[in-house]
């Protein structure tokens, strides 16, 4: 019988470019969020500035006290979305109560919000043409316009600063993917722990015949994008944990710490924080402690990543969130899909515009952090309902590939991505345990290719046909 | 820069303090609230308390009259700094900091108020806002 040989992971060149997020040297002196509103401004209007003599050659820039009636100029400021529905924690010291609906809906539009324009001199009310429903409070944009009688401004074109600059892909020779994982839920009722050890068995090589194997021995990395464990609400409501439960709280870490170490002994893996997760609240999230992964720390394969993650392979660059910044959009604008938030978020050069406003963040005095100064080459939001990627172009020949990564424990589904040279070719591996007990293949549906082509499916044997499934 | 009437900032600000050190010692109430919000901040270092009365701490002797007069115009300066809209927020950061972060961000800000702002003076209405 010939002998198999054995087959080697592929390396690649790694570095992780967290630092921006780390918290460890801010000291918190009693500060607002004025300060991170006026960094923003300052570094968006700087490029602003740069922007707009090329696309509005001849309007002057003003302030919004420098505003004169009927004048055609250009305004740059930070938007403030007027929301009827968003929750304040006045409400519940208002005398009326009936206005106020008891159960909260999970998008706070309303036909009667208003934009409005913030510069460090004034504020000014928005009409015309600019779409209230795609903004969100906290975006710094041009708006050519001029004033109106009514003392508001008329908007007559919207200026965003645009997807940022790009450093060019090198083209390299072999194929290498990454696996990203999200909303794993260990301890939750919807995790089943045979579909997490299908996935780990299938990424480390230890499931199907040499084809599989070749896959698997190609994947140079696993991002696990967020809410890997999930802490049963009972016991972090505030009562106090009778001591026979209290060794229960800390159990999904334990098996998640179990699981994870078979992972990490076989390639690297990036864990990044979610919302579930125990780390802190506001963004950026600081990365999950070393202690609660006692197993899987021992490894240097192991990295323990902030949440928004930032890092380089191969000179691919990397750049994504664990879905917090996206679902708060999601409440507060209007989109067809999660992937058009991800794209306006791009544009906007900023990945949580609504930061201090809606969604934690940590009071800098500084800098932002969540400014998009080099554009990514491939930008991956965590815990999405669903699958969904797209190739996105900009101006200057950036391709950014767009990817929303379903939940793991609702959906099953693992996102690997190849990342080379041509960063639109991605794959969805969906492990699903079927109904007969067979445990000698896995199976593997290969659901999309998009090769550069178009969206021609087919399987590994370059066989035009939709899949090949082998049931487990 | 395009910016309209970036050059007069002191205008969009009526009042000016001309005697910085007068205004702080009719103000006494000021200086015993800002004691008292550095107590209970324990953030807060006792500068504050200091920068509030330069002129009774400096007051004794017969040339005590032209260093009360330049710490008043080093007050006013810095007094403008902290209320100059183009640095950004004041409350929050000290001095130094905000200059450090204009510096950093392209403003340019004059090299002579860095002198002024020693480590850890927070702004003009720390404390009392």
């Amino acid at each position: 019988m010939p002998v198999p040989k054995p087959m080697e992971r592929k390396q690649a060149a790694y570095s992780n470019l967290d630092e921006r997020y780390a918290i460890q040297g801010e000291k918190y002196q009693g500060q607002q969020y004025s300060h991170i509103y006026f960094t923003r401004l300052r570094h968006m209007r700087n490029l602003l500035h740069a922007l707009v003599p090329s696309l509005k050659p001849l309007l002057p820039v003003t302030t919004v006290l420098g505003l004169e009636e009927g004048k055609d100029c250009i305004l740059v400021g930070t938007l403030y979305k007027h929301m009827k529905l968003k929750p304040s924690i006045l409400d519940e010291y208002a005398k009326e109560r009936s206005a106020i609906p008891l159960v909260k809906p999970h998008n706070f539009m309303h036909p009667d919000d208003h934009l409005i324009l913030e510069d460090e001199s004034g504020r000014v009310t928005l009409a015309g043409a600019i779409p209230t429903a795609a903004f969100v409070t906290g975006v710094v944009v041009a708006l050519h316009g001029k004033e109106t009688s009514a003392g508001n401004f008329l908007v007559e074109d919207v200026l965003e600063a645009g997807l940022p600059p790009q450093t060019a892909l090198s083209s390299a020779a072999e194929d290498k993917y990454v696996v990203f994982v999200s909303g794993l839920s260990v301890g939750s009722d919807t995790f089943n722990p045979l579909q997490f050890q299908l996935l780990i068995d299938h990424v480390t090589g230890h499931l199907g015949d040499e084809n599989e194997q070749s896959i698997a021995s190609n994947i140079v990395r696993v991002v696990v994008a967020g809410n890997s464990v999930h802490i049963s609400p009972r016991f972090v409501n505030g009562q106090t944990v009778a001591s026979k439960d209290q060794s229960r709280i800390a159990e999904p870490i334990k098996e998640l710490d179990i699981m994870l170490t078979q992972l990490v002994a076989s390639l690297p893996v990036d864990m990044m924080p979610g919302c579930h997760d125990p780390a802190n609240f506001s963004l950026p999230q600081q990365p999950l402690h070393r202690c609660l992964f006692s197993g899987a720390s021992t490894y240097n394969t192991f990295s323990s990543c902030s949440n928004p993650h930032q890092f380089e392979l191969d000179s691919v660059q990397f750049l994504g969130t664990s879905g917090q910044n996206i679902d708060d959009l999601y409440k507060y604008s209007d989109a067809k899909d999660k992937l058009e938030f991800m794209e306006r978020t791009l544009r906007w050069r900023h990945l949580a515009p609504t930061a201090p406003n809606s969604l934690g963040c940590y009071p800098y005095t500084d800098k932002d952090p969540f400014l998009v100064e080099s554009c990514p080459h491939v930008y991956f939001v965590g815990n999405q309902d669903k699958y969904e990627t797209r190739l996105l172009e900009g101006p200057e020949k950036q391709k950014v590939r767009l990817i929303s990564i379903p939940r793991f424990s609702e959906s099953g589904a693992a996102v690997m991505q190849w990342s080379q040279a041509q960063p639109n070719l991605c794959l969805i591996a969906s492990l699903q345990p079927g109904p007969s007990s067979t445990i000698s293949n896995c199976q593997l549906e290969m659901l999309f290719d998009f090769g550069p082509a178009g969206h021609i499916p087919h399987n590994r044997n370059g066989k035009e046909e939709r899949t090949d499934e082998i049931r487990l | 820069m395009t910016r309209g009437g970036g050059g007069d900032m002191k205008s969009f600000f009526r009042q000016q303090k001309a005697h910085a050190g007068a205004g702080a010692a009719t103000k006494p109430t000021g200086g015993v609230s800002k004691k008292a919000a550095a107590a209970a901040h324990h953030h807060q270092k006792a500068a504050p308390a200091v920068h509030v009365h330069p002129a009774p701490d400096h007051g004794a002797g017969a040339g005590a009259d032209s260093t009360r007069l330049q710490q008043e115009e080093r007050e006013r300066a810095a007094r403008e700094f902290d209320m100059d809209m183009r640095y950004g927020p004041c409350l929050g950061v000290t001095r130094a900091q905000r200059w450090r972060r204009a510096a950093a961000l392209g403003l340019a800000p004059p090299p002579a108020l860095l002198v002024l702002c020693t480590d850890d003076q927070p702004c003009l209405w720390e404390g009392r806002v």
